[in-house]
């Protein structure tokens, strides 16, 4: 079964990792053309048919419908908005997969006894649960929050420090402070 | 099977020089020349004392069978991932707080929609659903997608 084209870019872009480890290296950067060359496509397709007023989501999700088609109108849904009002779009969104996608989904993985697929679920939900938080310290404290601090985000399981240096040990995933990337 | 330095844990104490029957081990760029490397040899996998060489395959076994109502859910969850990207991408350059903290969301949704690609069946490029995305995505009629699936086909 061919997933939906929104997939392509970081199926792509994984296999571009995968490849990089098999020492790869021309191999690895088709992989990271082909990745961004479908990430603008269906970056455009969406503003178009948002453009068109036709609905920009379709999928397999679990979850609620209604709900979805209700952010589909949100602020910085597609195109330009307001970086706060983005942050928000973020935020109800996450909020939504920490209520339904990960419980249920984690439900199947232990079901179908997939100890892979539980370990990356039970991170995500760790890193998603944290980027709500940091999400919410930004709109209560604005600009101020960043000041005079930084952004790493761990390689490995992509959650997100702020502080002055990046944390010795990642507190999702164990993974050490070299594979904090700082986000400039 | 060829042999492939981990150059960041390499400590150049050479023994990989020393035990290399092809010379393999001995280059600039320092990495490992696949060409001279011996299938399945490991002499100087064993003898590193850095554990700086490790054997990359040349083929790879089929995956673990993936329950397939899991991997569509993994992949729904990919494509939420992948519309929060988009949703951080697009905001606006005002606040430079709120842009970078954007920039670090979109990079932590992409590092998570990688992990479910991973495990919906997408770990490895051998893999047959990878295979199958890249054969279908060289019937695209966009050229530039065509032509770099097709060489990746070829790889
Ligand atoms: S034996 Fe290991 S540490 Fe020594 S040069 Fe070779 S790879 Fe580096
Ligand atoms: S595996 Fe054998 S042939 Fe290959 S680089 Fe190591 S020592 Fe040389």
């Amino acid at each position: 079964m061919i997933p939906s084209p929104k997939t392509f870019p970081a199926i792509l872009s994984n296999l571009a990792k995968a490849t990089e480890k098999q020492q790869r290296e021309d191999t690895a950067q088709l992989f990271r053309q082909l990745s961004e060359i479908t990430r603008t496509r269906t970056e455009s397709a969406a503003v178009n048919e948002s453009a068109a007023g036709t609905r920009t989501r379709a999928g397999t999700r679990i979850e609620n419908k209604v709900e979805n088609d209700a952010k589909n109108e949100a602020p910085g849904a597609t195109g330009e908005g307001s970086a706060e009002a983005s942050l928000t779009a973020v935020r109800e969104r996450i909020t939504q997969d920490l209520e339904n996608q990960y419980p249920q989904i984690q439900k199947l993985a232990e079901s179908a006894n997939d100890r892979g697929a539980q370990r990356a679920l039970k991170w995500a939900q760790k890193v998603t649960t944290l980027q709500k938080s940091l999400i919410d310290r930004y709109l209560l404290k604005g600009e101020e929050l960043l000041a005079d601090s930084s952004l790493f985000v761990c390689e490995a399981c992509g959650f997100i420090f702020l502080g002055k240096t990046a944390p010795e040990i990642c507190p999702v995933c164990k993974a050490p402070a070299k594979r904090f990337s700082k986000v400039s | 099977m060829y042999a492939s330095r981990n150059i960041d844990l390499c400590t150049k104490d050479c023994l990989c020089l020393f035990v290399c029957p092809t010379g393999a081990t001995d280059t600039e760029t320092g990495q490992i020349d696949k060409n001279l490397c011996l299938d399945g040899c490991r002499l100087c996998v064993d003898a590193c004392p850095s554990h700086a060489i490790y054997l990359v395959m040349s083929n790879y076994a089929d995956p673990k069978h993936k329950d397939e109502t899991l991997a569509g859910a993994l992949m729904g969850l990919l494509e939420s991932k992948a519309d929060q990207e988009a949703v951080a991408r697009s905001a606006a350059a005002e606040n430079p707080g709120a842009q970078k903290l954007a920039r670090a969301l979109q990079k932590s949704m992409r590092i998570l929609a990688e992990d479910c690609a991973r495990e919906g069946g997408f770990m490895l490029p051998q893999s047959a659903a990878s295979q199958a995305l890249l054969a279908e995505l060289a019937q695209t009629e966009d050229q530039q997608i065509q032509e770099l699936a097709v060489k990746l086909l070829e790889k």
